[in-house]
């Protein structure tokens, strides 16, 4: 009886471990070529011939210094930078609207609510079509108002994890604030915006990543190479080289791009994993 | 009647005046989200719908052609249906597997093992970039002739595709990079997995039940609205996909990765056919949301929800 149990846990064992690292592999070994890749010389790469660690003295510099020459490497680091600061206005647009539907009762905004949440099942490419034409009209393609402007409305999602967040907040403080002659907006960035640090923190990593991510906008918005961000770019330099495909340099080019994303992930990863939970379980 | 009116307002004034109050910062509070609604939704959807009744090439005059694009779309366009073939067969290929794998590592990684953390981590990391386009690029890489997919089949003696050009291969090598992904489904099982109350296994056991009886007649019914949850973003964000065959395959080979997102992009910008591109827009619009209402109301039939939950 104990001999089979222990044989039983021993089998659970070892299939535990083999599974997890024939995942792992398939998660990984795609990120480590590239890593690999992109410190390898183009004869490497194409042949297929793989250290399993990199090795920095097979660095072709002239090929990377040449990457950042065209199409302009930094620029388009600069542009991702500048996307990613529309985290800062969406977060906090969220936030206020989280506040609006979390610290008041009564006044209908349980069914602005519902209204809101329902525009998750909208295709994205539903109004991309006339919002791409709008702000043709206006003039600002090849710009950054149509990353900008539109955060007024914050993110859904993130309103919905926020107004999770805030109607835990006991009403006393509220009420207490009330009562020291505070008004709402006060109680707002006073009490309630600097207790809700942790799920700003998560949607604002979430963010982050979301506009560094994206492709669909710069896409459509960018016509000019140098208003590209890294999440084009990468794609660009794989069609700028006619000749041959210079896989050592895009693949350097993706681990760069990359690489941001990945040190966020390892530094905030609490936070992030937090973020995902709620709003599946609640949800 | 009348005497409601009568006397309402004279009892509630004091009290009424403070409600009105509170209402006006409520709705200044949300002023920034109704605007953003009102231009960023309303209006797009409502010209989306708009403009679906015309032809127009963006530049030169709309011109009215009633419910011409929608009969279009079903009768005579000769791409449609391989659009609606493609989409359906990587909504269906990747949400079944998608499901399956991230509810199995859920699973693994829901022990009490030391390594778990490590496992859940590296896991989880893909997810994150997998949705931006430089990863996608990697892809192209991967699943090259001589990529890493096929250095890795060679050690088996087996000659891989090309891939992405592959008629047969192209689909199901996307329909694998979206299981790179599936980190994000595995944590939301995890915490799933997590409120499952111990009772029921510590009883289960006393009873003598196999693993798989625990599974099937526990874990799976109580984890069934977070099973509910995930399906429906995968139909969601699967109906939806876009970047990998725009980046890596065009829609091709013959049309076998032209999903639905991808020929509206092209309608749009492109062949710079907008209405029909919108007519296109709304057509997946409300398969999604009848999809959505319909995964929705049969989860009330096999979703499990907790006693203490009934109420909701």
């Amino acid at each position: 009886m104990l001999h089979s149990q222990r044989a039983k846990r021993a089998v659970s064992a070892t299939l535990y471990i083999v599974i997890c690292i024939v995942l792992l592999i398939f998660f990984i070994a795609p990120l480590w070529s590239t890593f690999i890749g992109g410190f390898s010389t183009y004869e490497e790469v194409m042949t297929g011939r793989f250290h399993m660690l990199p090795s920095p003295f097979q660095w072709n510099f002239p090929r990377l210094l040449e990457m950042t020459m065209y199409p302009p490497f930094f620029t388009m680091v600069k542009n991702s930078l500048i996307l990613t600061l529309t985290a800062v206005p969406t977060v906090l647009f969220s936030a206020v609207t989280a506040f609006g539907l979390s610290r008041f009762r009564g006044y209908g905004q349980n069914v602005i609510f519902m209204v809101l949440m329902s525009t998750m099942m909208l295709p994205g490419i539903v109004t991309m079509i006339p919002t791409f034409i709008m702000f043709k009209n206006f003039g600002w393609i090849d710009t950054f108002f149509p990353f900008f402007v539109p955060t007024i409305g914050g993110n859904i999602g993130f309103v919905f994890l926020m107004r999770q967040f805030m109607r835990s907040i006991p009403k006393d403080f509220d009420e207490a604030a009330e009562v020291d002659g505070a008004n709402y907006f006060r109680i707002f960035w006073k009490i309630i915006l600097p207790m809700s640090k942790p799920v700003l923190a998560v949607t604002f990593i979430q963010a982050v990543i979301g506009a560094w991510n994206n492709f669909f906008g710069p896409l459509i918005y960018f016509n000019k190479t140098e208003m590209y961000p890294l999440a084009l770019g990468v794609n660009l330099l794989r069609n700028f080289s006619v000749v041959r495909q210079e896989w050592n340099v895009i693949l350097f080019a993706i681990f760069l791009s990359t690489l941001p994303m990945i040190l966020i992930f390892f530094f905030f990863q609490r936070y992030i994993v937090e973020g995902v939970v709620i709003s599946g379980i609640k949800g | 009647m009348t005497e409601n009116i009568a006397v309402k307002p004279l009892k509630k004034r004091p009290a009424n005046k403070l409600q009105r109050r509170k209402a006006v910062t409520m709705y200044l509070f949300l002023l920034p989200s109704i605007i953003g609604f009102l231009w960023f939704t309303v209006y797009p959807v409502g010209r989306s719908l708009y403009m679906s009744l015309f032809n127009w090439n963006i530049q030169g005059p709309q011109e009215y052609v009633g419910l011409a694009n929608y009969k279009h779309i079903f009768t005579t366009d000769k791409v449609f249906p391989l659009v609606v073939i493609a989409t359906v067969k990587f909504a269906v290929y990747s949400i079944v597997s998608g499901l399956f794998l991230s509810f199995v590592m859920a699973l693994l990684l829901n022990s009490k093992r030391r390594s778990v953390g490590f496992f859940r981590t590296m896991f989880y990391l893909p997810c994150m970039i997998a949705g931006g386009a430089p990863t996608i690029v990697m892809w192209a890489y991967i699943f090259a002739p001589d990529g890493l997919v096929n250095t890795f089949l060679k050690n088996f003696g087996i000659t891989g595709p090309n891939w992405l050009t592959s008629v047969q291969f192209a689909l199901p090598a996307i329909v694998i990079m979206s299981l790179w992904g599936a980190g994000g489904a595995m944590i939301i099982f995890i915490a799933g997995l997590r409120s499952v109350p111990v009772e029921y296994y510590e009883s289960a056991d006393i009873d003598g039940a196999s693993y798989f009886r625990k599974l099937f007649k526990i874990t799976l019914p109580v984890m069934s609205p977070v099973i509910l949850y995930n399906l429906l973003m995968g139909v969601i964000g699967a109906l939806q996909v876009f970047g990998q065959s725009y980046l890596l395959t065009d829609g091709g080979p013959m049309n076998t990765t032209r999903f639905w997102v991808l020929y509206i992009f092209g309608s749009a910008f492109n062949a710079f056919r907008f209405g029909y591109a919108s007519a296109l827009a709304w057509v997946l619009f409300a398969i999604i949301l009848v999809l959505s209402v319909l995964i929705f109301n049969t989860g009330a039939r096999w979703v499990f929800y907790g006693d203490n939950q009934k109420g909701n």
